[in-house]
């Protein structure tokens, strides 16, 4: 399973963001789920796919539980490639996909430098 | 007993890692697990084919960076007879074959590498590494104060 998010709004005050989730197969475009508030203060901030990991486990299973996962993409909800710096301000309003690891395995943090 | 496993899927590879407590034991094997290289920072593993007498001693003294390519397609069982931390270096395709070698002084590198460091603070072309800091080298020199790092070069062949 496959898990798209979208940050709607960051809160940098309160450390908090309003996010919405689908499956990335989801026939409705992610901006037609509602979103929630999600505290940032106990997720993973080291790169991307760590947030990401965390933010699912945290509020995005839960919520997509119940939605179907044998539909094709459609053009709205296809994930954009991410590369670079971490950065929470850089993706909000982009979507994120998600490869779900067996939970019993961590995100490894790397960071590539250049010399 | 406890085992913790990580995994990190980079540009051309993936580093997957693991540590865990003395006298533990547990399997792996393709296509999960596509180590080609072994380090091992802290501990000692022994690493074979179930019910085979030949393994290998993964030993972050004396044996910490281990060609493993014999045991790509095969499955494997790990035990520890002390606390460790180890690492494995899967090719994304298992097709690729890799070299790996472990850094030892200044050397002139090639953009078919990467560079991983896997512990310690090296210094390299003035620039200070962190464990798990990784690079893609480039057709150039480099210039390495290894201060007891363990650095390893994996190079596409």
């Amino acid at each position: 399973m496959k898990i798209i998010y979208k940050i709607h709004n960051y809160y940098p005050d309160t450390n908090q963001i309003s996010v919405s989730f689908c499956n990335l197969k989801s026939r409705e475009p992610i901006d037609s789920y509602a979103s929630r508030g999600v505290d940032c203060h106990d997720l993973d901030m080291f790169d991307l796919e760590s947030f990401s990991e965390s933010l699912v486990n945290k509020s995005g299973l839960r919520r997509i539980e119940i939605q179907e996962d044998k539909l094709d993409v459609i053009k709205e909800n296809t994930p954009e490639e991410i590369q670079g710096k971490f950065e929470i301000q850089n993706i909000v309003g982009k979507v994120i996909c998600v490869k779900r690891f067996n939970r019993k395995i961590q995100i490894l943090h790397m960071r590539r430098v250049e010399l | 007993m406890m085992i913790q496993k990580f995994i990190k899927k980079c540009e051309e590879f993936v580093l997957c890692g693991g540590y865990g407590d003395a006298n533990g034991i547990f399997t792996d094997g393709f296509p999960d697990n596509n180590a080609i290289y072994h380090i091992i920072t802290k501990g000692c593993v022994k690493m074979g084919r179930p019910f085979e007498s030949k393994f290998i001693e993964l030993d972050a003294k004396s044996n910490n960076f281990v060609d493993v390519k014999d045991y790509l397609y095969s499955q494997r069982v790990y035990t520890s007879s002390s606390p460790y931390h180890m690492f494995g270096f899967n090719a994304i395709d298992p097709n690729q074959m890799w070299d790996g070698r472990l850094v030892r002084d200044s050397f002139d590198g090639d953009d078919n590498s990467w560079l991983i460091c896997f512990k310690g603070e090296p210094i390299i072309n003035n620039i200070l590494l962190k464990p798990m800091d990784y690079a893609k080298l480039k057709n150039k020199h480099y210039d390495v104060y290894l201060n007891d790092a363990l650095v390893g070069v994996f190079t596409k062949v």
